[in-house]
């Protein structure tokens, strides 16, 4: 376990907020997840990186859960407090054999989170990215992206709503590989989507939030 | 079509049987503890709400001799034959594969389980099996390939069912790819109790501080953690999916109201936690399900549960909570991906202890690195933990690389394994190069379960379980007696080779 300060807590929107830490040489692949605790508290929760590989900084995108003890815990701290960090864990990464490859990025809500942490890390990468979201004010930091196609299902003006199943259904290419990340039920609906589609089924990798 | 989900009786030299144990790990058992494998019995029950034929086949918790349960399976001559796979009985059920094809050439034999899910070829190539799963997902791929098997007589050309190996002549074979889940797990099915023989599950469970007991559906499939190098709810190639909690309680209502349960374990890898946890406490209480004499319990991990949920949980009736330790250092519990801190282990024991829940250890022995200093450590800390009543019982294994996980591929490829026989997977002994002799390892288990005969011990037990609301003398002596024969069996097994 690594003890790192906090940089920065820069909030999106009321419930959704960036954390910065300090980097502390930890080394992780993009995509990775990290456990993040509280000192005193006694509790962790993981956390998917929200930074590349060789930023300066270890970042995280992170939702208040209503109820949720680490998130609000974590939302409320200052400049110079302390996070306790476990990891890096986990496989939902990107594939060094699939890099020349054709990307799909599918997420909901901060299931974007280690998508940003692709695309800082590998630039090269041939990609877009589907995100879900239900306001425009969710689209976290949208302009770090090349091939950015937001599926907002509540707007604000009059457009009729989107989803990321309605912009995978009209999708005229095929992607070689693709990534789901967020919310457990968008990753089962995308799936369906997929497999009924394309002519040859694509490598999938899935990462649930919970 | 019919179809049998088979649990042979395996019986080793010494006349234990092959039980599944911690992790659903096999260890051979003189005394019976019978588990209930959760998700065949959700696969057997979604294929006959679908209309086929399934016959529940564990020879096991049935008391049958190999023979008998032999016998009566070739009498079914069933048209598929489903088996539950693990390293250390791959070559039993290589060499039954081959018999059976014998007496049953046209029954359709189909290999489950992590070690044939991880490794098809070899299973295809070293015994007739016909199919190997390729997804812990057993029920929604079983039953898409049963009915499409049904409807396609060379299905072995034809299949498209995702994940799965399939044999389509000799030693010619198939991939059709991994599984991807697309069905979420409220669509499996709630175990159909009847159909598997609950009673049969209820009594012989050490981890049952009251019977009859039961395994629930788990609310989740795999784990959600799913980082812990030596344990098969890790990799790539699972899926981590949750049940709702409605579903489950209403399972636990028809549980305790219909057969009269009075203890339910969930053994998912990793339980609810946070809002879900104490959703399903309150949704428990509300429902009055708390005061129906039912304990609850289920596995979590150090570092996952706050105060206001462990209130809520023990006001809702849980007792037993079952909580991965592996090691008294944080060298350890970092190579093994535990993702928690030794510091925060007493803050959460007291918090369980604080509200009555009985928190039960798994510890394991004989990690490749571990030296004398973390050994020894682990010994004293686990002690302190015991006679201080922090933790209530324990369990200890010693590290056994199992199912091609993270732990055994890095054994593989660090070349320390001492055997390539799977019959010496049996976690009997200890089958990896180590810094000590393995005798010391074997000596730290009989310390270990040696705290059960400590006066100390003892005597806050005891109190313990007077602090219960329930003060039936028979449990507590029930209970007792259980514990101490289980201790007696797990010290006879880890020592024997000794």
């Amino acid at each position: 376990m690594i003890s790192c300060q906090v940089y920065s807590l820069v909030f999106f929107t009321k419930n959704t907020f960036k954390l910065s830490l300090e980097r502390n040489d930890i080394k992780f692949k993009s995509g990775q997840c990290f456990s993040l605790g509280i000192p005193s508290l006694g509790i962790n929760r993981e956390y998917s990186i929200y930074s590349g590989e060789t930023d300066s900084s270890l970042e995280f995108l992170i939702r208040i859960v209503d109820g949720g003890i680490i998130s609000n815990a974590l939302s409320k701290l200052q400049v110079g407090d302390l996070v306790e960090i476990n990891g890096p864990f986990g496989d939902f990464t990107i594939k060094e054999k699939n890099l020349h490859k054709t990307h799909l990025f599918v997420a909901s809500g901060t299931g974007i989170a280690p998508f940003r942490s692709f695309v800082r890390s590998f630039p090269e990468l041939n990609y877009k990215i589907l995100h879900g979201v239900r306001f425009e004010n969710e689209l976290y930091d949208k302009d770090n992206y090349d091939d950015h196609i937001a599926c907002i299902s509540q707007p604000e003006d009059s457009k009729k709503g989107l989803r990321v199943t309605d912009q995978l259904n009209k999708f005229d290419i095929e992607f070689d590989v693709i990534y789901i990340c967020g919310n457990q039920h968008v990753i089962y609906d995308a799936q369906e989507i997929i497999y009924n589609k394309y002519s040859q089924t694509p490598l999938i990798y899935t990462e649930s939030f919970f | 079509m019919k179809i049998s989900i088979s649990y042979p009786p395996i019986v080793n030299k010494y006349g234990q049987k092959a039980m599944v144990s911690q992790n659903r790990n096999v260890q051979y058992f003189k005394k019976p503890t019978y588990l209930l494998p959760v998700v065949h019995a959700q696969a057997a029950t979604l294929l006959k709400e679908n209309g086929y034929q399934v016959i529940w086949d564990d020879g096991n918790a049935q008391l049958k001799s190999f023979k008998k349960w032999f016998d009566d399976l070739i009498l079914n001559k069933p048209d598929i034959v489903v088996f539950e796979s693990t390293t250390p009985v791959m070559k039993f059920y290589w060499n039954l594969i081959d018999d059976l094809k014998e007496k049953l050439p046209s029954t359709i034999i189909v290999l489950s389980g992590y070690h044939s899910m991880r490794m098809p070829e070899e299973s295809l190539t070293s015994s007739n099996v016909d199919i190997v799963l390729l997804s812990s997902n057993i029920d929604f791929v079983l039953l898409r390939l049963v009915n499409f098997i049904s409807k396609n007589s060379n299905w072995r050309m034809t299949c498209n069912v995702e994940g799965l190996s399939i044999r389509v002549r000799d030693n010619l074979l198939r991939s059709t790819g991994l599984f991807r889940q697309v069905e979420p797990l409220d669509k499996s099915s709630l175990i159909d109790r009847d159909l598997v023989q609950w009673n049969k599950y209820a009594y012989e469970n050490g981890n049952f501080l009251q019977t009859p007991g039961t395994y629930a559906s788990s609310v989740i499939r795999d784990c959600m953690f799913g980082k812990c190098t030596f344990c098969r709810y890790n990799g790539p190639d699972l899926t981590f999916s949750k049940m709702s909690i409605i579903k489950s309680v209403d399972e636990y209502e028809s549980l305790i109201n219909k057969y009269g349960v009075r203890e339910i374990f969930d053994d998912s890898g990793v339980w609810y936690r946070g809002k879900d946890a104490k959703d399903f406490a309150i949704e428990i209480i509300k429902r009055g399900l708390h005061k129906k004499n039912c304990y609850f319990g289920f596995n979590t991990r150090f570092e996952y549960l706050d105060e206001e949920t462990i209130k809520l949980l023990a006001k809702a009736n849980f007792r037993f909570v079952l909580l991965g330790y592996e090691a008294a250092d944080d060298d350890t519990l970092q190579k093994l991906n535990k993702g928690y801190q030794l510091q925060h282990v007493n803050k959460c024991l007291s918090l369980l202890k604080k509200y009555g829940l009985h928190p039960h250890l798994t510890i394991m022995v004989g990690y490749h690195w571990q030296t004398k200093e973390q050994l020894d450590k682990t010994v004293l800390e686990v002690k302190r933990l015991m006679y201080s009543g922090l933790a209530r019982t324990l369990q200890v294994t010693l590290c056994t690389p199992l199912d091609y996980t993270p732990y055994h591929n890095e054994v593989i490829e660090k070349k320390l394994l001492l055997t390539d026989d799977y019959n010496d997977f049996d976690m009997s002994k200890l089958i990896v190069k180590t810094p000590l002799p393995h005798q010391d390892y074997y000596d730290a288990v009989k310390k270990l379960y040696g705290i059960a005969y400590n006066p100390r011990f003892i005597m806050r037990q005891v109190l313990f379980l007077l602090s219960f609301r329930k003060r039936d003398w028979q449990f507590i002596f029930t209970y007792g007696v259980r514990a101490i024969r289980r201790v007696n069996q797990h010290v006879y097994n880890l020592t024997k080779n000794a």
